[in-house]
């Protein structure tokens, strides 16, 4: 029991991680609107409460290219609307990028040329960003935890081989 | 060589943890209070946070009905359609980095 110990609070610590990694869980949906080059996005919530002051782009690209993007601007609370630059092919990719304070949203769309586009529901895609100043903690947490079970290992066995030793 | 040496060892490493993450650490929990209001089909909750500043300290986290977890910076959120019954609102605190401050609130509003 007394060897178990040390095992069962490196266990501990590794559980101690869980609330803080991927804890997050945010959803939004967006309605895109398309009406000759100018698309108006509505961003809503979980319980379709508009999304206000997020900064918001569209990037329009032929399918399977990158587009270059382009500002949207909100015009009322949580509707975004700008121009998009078709790439001229018969169909192309819309995708609108949503950032709310920390927190970034992808969603996107294939159009025909030249067709307008009624109101469409599009989920929004929670992104996480590369690098968020909250990865630090449990990474080198869970790495200390990680060094901290080897190590208990590394020594229970030298312990056991010094006692047979012995 | 690390004969009794161990719990000394565990001890020594788990303390260097907390010192080093010191993300562990308990936080005094900031005040907040919230009302429920209906407005036409729509709840509006006005979260009251005194202190602590929304967006600076951090935001606000909001779950209807135990649904999922909607987010907000600002301290006001108008859910524009919500059906008629009783319905549950779960406010909490969180800071920039989306943890708790290990207090949530819960009220109920019968819409009509």
């Amino acid at each position: 029991m007394k060897r178990l110990v040390p095992v069962l609070l490196t266990l501990l610590l590794i559980l101690s991680i869980a609330p803080s990694v991927g804890a997050h869980n945010l959803s939004a949906t967006a309605a895109f609107s398309l009406t000759g080059d100018e698309l108006t996005v509505r961003v809503m919530d979980v319980y379709g409460a508009a999304v206000e002051g997020a900064k918001a782009t569209v990037a329009a690209s032929a399918p399977g290219k990158k587009g270059q993007p382009a500002p949207l601007t909100e015009i009322q609370p949580g509707t975004y609307r700008g121009t998009i630059s078709a790439p001229g092919t018969a169909e192309y990719d819309l995708l609108v990028e949503i950032t709310v304070f920390e927190e970034l949203f992808r969603g996107g769309i294939r159009v025909a040329a030249g067709e307008s586009l009624a109101e469409t529901l599009v989920p929004m895609v929670p992104i996480d960003p590369p690098l968020k100043h909250s990865f630090w903690g449990p990474v080198l947490y869970g790495a200390a935890a990680l060094v901290l079970l080897v190590a208990t290992v590394v020594a229970l066995r030298r312990q056991r081989g010094a006692e047979e030793e012995a | 060589m690390f004969r009794g040496k161990l719990p000394a060892m565990v001890l020594a490493a788990i303390l260097l943890l907390v010192a080093l993450t010191g993300c562990r650490a308990e936080r005094p929990a900031p005040e907040f209070d919230f009302t429920l209001e209906q407005s036409g089909d729509a709840l509006v909750v006005n979260v009251q946070t005194g202190t602590f500043k929304v967006p600076e300290n951090g935001h606000v986290h909001i779950r209807i009905d135990d649904g999922p977890e909607a987010m907000l910076y600002k301290t006001t959120y108008t859910v524009p359609k919500m059906d008629p019954g009783r319905h549950k609102v779960v406010v909490e605190l969180s800071d920039p980095q989306h943890n708790y401050f290990g207090v949530r609130k819960e009220k109920e509003i019968e819409i009509k």
